[in-house]
């Protein structure tokens, strides 16, 4: 639709241009009578200045539609950032009114967990299996609890305590929650850690929450057999992280989709399609970035976190990721 | 004889009642009030030594009834309990002379871990202010 109009606004000025040149030429012809020769450099004239208005029309278009695009993105950024923050008022109200029947059902179970200990086994034929139905019952409560935290987590930007984080033991640690899951899977983790990475001050958990995530989600792109790499480097103000999977990669049309919320490639009820949208919302409101692309060769995706280097807990940082956040 | 007192302040009535059993059972002493108005009034009559608190009720709400607690009786120690995205209201409290915060849902276990150690945490300062009242005593006498 755009390119069409740019392309009639093309024309339009091309002749515009054209006419404003040859018309004074050809009255000139007409007026003075020339020569042959003052024909053939008026000829000459009119030539150059049907060039140059081809190509001043060009120029022209080539930034209107520059400027067009510019508008495009702007305005999705803009709906972006609308989404987000309604997003985040959903969120909070959800959590507001399932935290509240999970808390009454942790409450109960847990009293009646109790009392079961009370009871006598050779009474109770079932004794054990409703203590470990209780079990169950906690164990799910607090699984569900824990996207309602997700939830929250998203819906306000900061809670946050900065530390100073060693970025390679943090990575390290994480990889030890997620090492069974990939022996399982017989997927290797292959870590790269540049040494003498120097320690920064951020909010350690809410950074292992993403590097988690992302590992979590190399894990799922490699399925089977396959190999994750984490690397680790700096530069002199950030530190990165890249996560390397030999899955399949991102299609490309989905290469910005993925970063909105409830996007999920994964099966009904494996993925709640927040992940990455609040993994780029924890790095950017720890003043950073991230980002995704697809290797070169085609075997498999990238995602890159970078992270300030904070010699001190740098209080502004927060501010700006707490308006910045939301994107 | 009971620990240690404890208040619970939430306005779910079934909350109420299985924590009061709870704490019963783990040898704490504890009531329960549906709002703040009425813990307040309770406070008032009683002393307790640990509040737990809801930070979103009908009526006065939990910062309000935190600053009115804090007023009468400073030395009783207070936990705020959110159950939504006012974590905010959580810290806020803090900045108000709440001892922690807690976010529900939460199991029993994180609960009497908060619960003990803001009573500690009461101990050792009625303690402090005993000791320093002693010796305030013992002082006066040699001075005259």
């Amino acid at each position: 639709m755009h390119q069409e109009h740019h392309k009639k606004l093309g024309q339009l000025l091309t002749a515009a241009f054209f006419v404003c040149g040859v018309m004074p030429i050809g009255l000139m012809a007409l007026v003075s009578l020339p020569s042959s020769r003052q024909i053939a450099l008026l000829a000459l004239a009119a030539v150059g200045i049907c060039a140059a208005s081809f190509w001043l029309s060009r120029f022209f278009v080539a930034r209107f539609t520059a400027t067009d695009q510019d508008a495009i993105k702007l305005d999705e950024q803009m709906a972006h950032v609308e989404k987000m923050a309604s997003i985040g008022s959903l969120a909070a109200g959800i959590t507001h009114d399932i935290n509240n029947p999970l808390q009454m059902i942790l409450s109960h179970v847990g009293w009646m967990h109790e009392l079961l200990g009370d009871e006598d086994p050779a009474q109770v034929k079932n004794l054990e299996e409703y203590k470990n139905a209780c079990i169950g019952i906690r164990h799910h409560v607090n699984r569900a609890s824990k996207i309602t935290h997700r939830l929250l987590g998203f819906a306000r930007k900061t809670d946050g305590e900065q530390t100073s984080v060693q970025v390679n033991e943090l990575v390290e640690e994480t990889r030890s929650f997620l090492e069974k899951k990939a022996l399982y899977n017989n997927i290797e983790f292959v870590l790269q850690l540049e040494p003498g990475l120097p320690a920064t001050m951020t909010e350690g958990n809410r950074l292992q929450q993403v590097v988690l995530n992302l590992m979590d989600n190399a894990l799922d792109a490699v399925a089977q057999d396959g190999k994750v790499c984490i690397s680790t480097s700096r530069d002199d103000r950030q530190i990165r992280i890249d996560i390397i999977d030999s899955g399949p990669g991102i299609p490309a049309q989905m290469l910005t989709t993925i970063w909105n919320p409830f996007f999920t490639t994964k099966k009904k009820g494996e993925g709640t399609g927040l992940g990455l949208a609040i993994s780029r919302s924890i790095v950017q409101s720890l003043g950073g970035a991230l980002t995704a692309q697809n290797r070169s060769d085609g075997t498999g995706a990238i995602f890159t976190v970078k992270i300030p280097i904070n010699t001190v807990a740098i209080t502004s940082t927060i501010e700006t990721g707490q308006e910045n956040g939301t994107i | 004889m009971a620990r240690y007192s404890v208040l619970i302040v939430d306005d779910e009535e079934d909350f109420r009642e299985i924590t009061t059993k709870q704490l019963i059972r783990r040898d704490v002493n504890c009531e329960s009030a549906p709002d703040g108005d009425s813990a307040l009034k309770m406070i008032n009559v009683q002393h307790y030594d640990v509040v737990l608190l809801d930070v979103k009720m009908p009526g006065k709400d939990g910062i309000e009834t935190l600053r009115e607690i804090k007023r009468i009786a400073p030395m009783t120690e207070v936990i705020m309990l959110t159950g939504h995205a006012t974590v905010e209201s959580g810290i806020n409290g803090i900045k108000y002379g709440a001892f922690d915060y807690l976010m529900k849902p939460m199991d029993m276990e994180p609960l009497m871990e908060k619960l003990d150690a803001a009573y500690e945490r009461k101990r050792i300062q009625q303690e402090k202010i005993e000791s320093a009242q002693s010796k305030n005593n013992l002082a006066r006498p040699t001075k005259g």
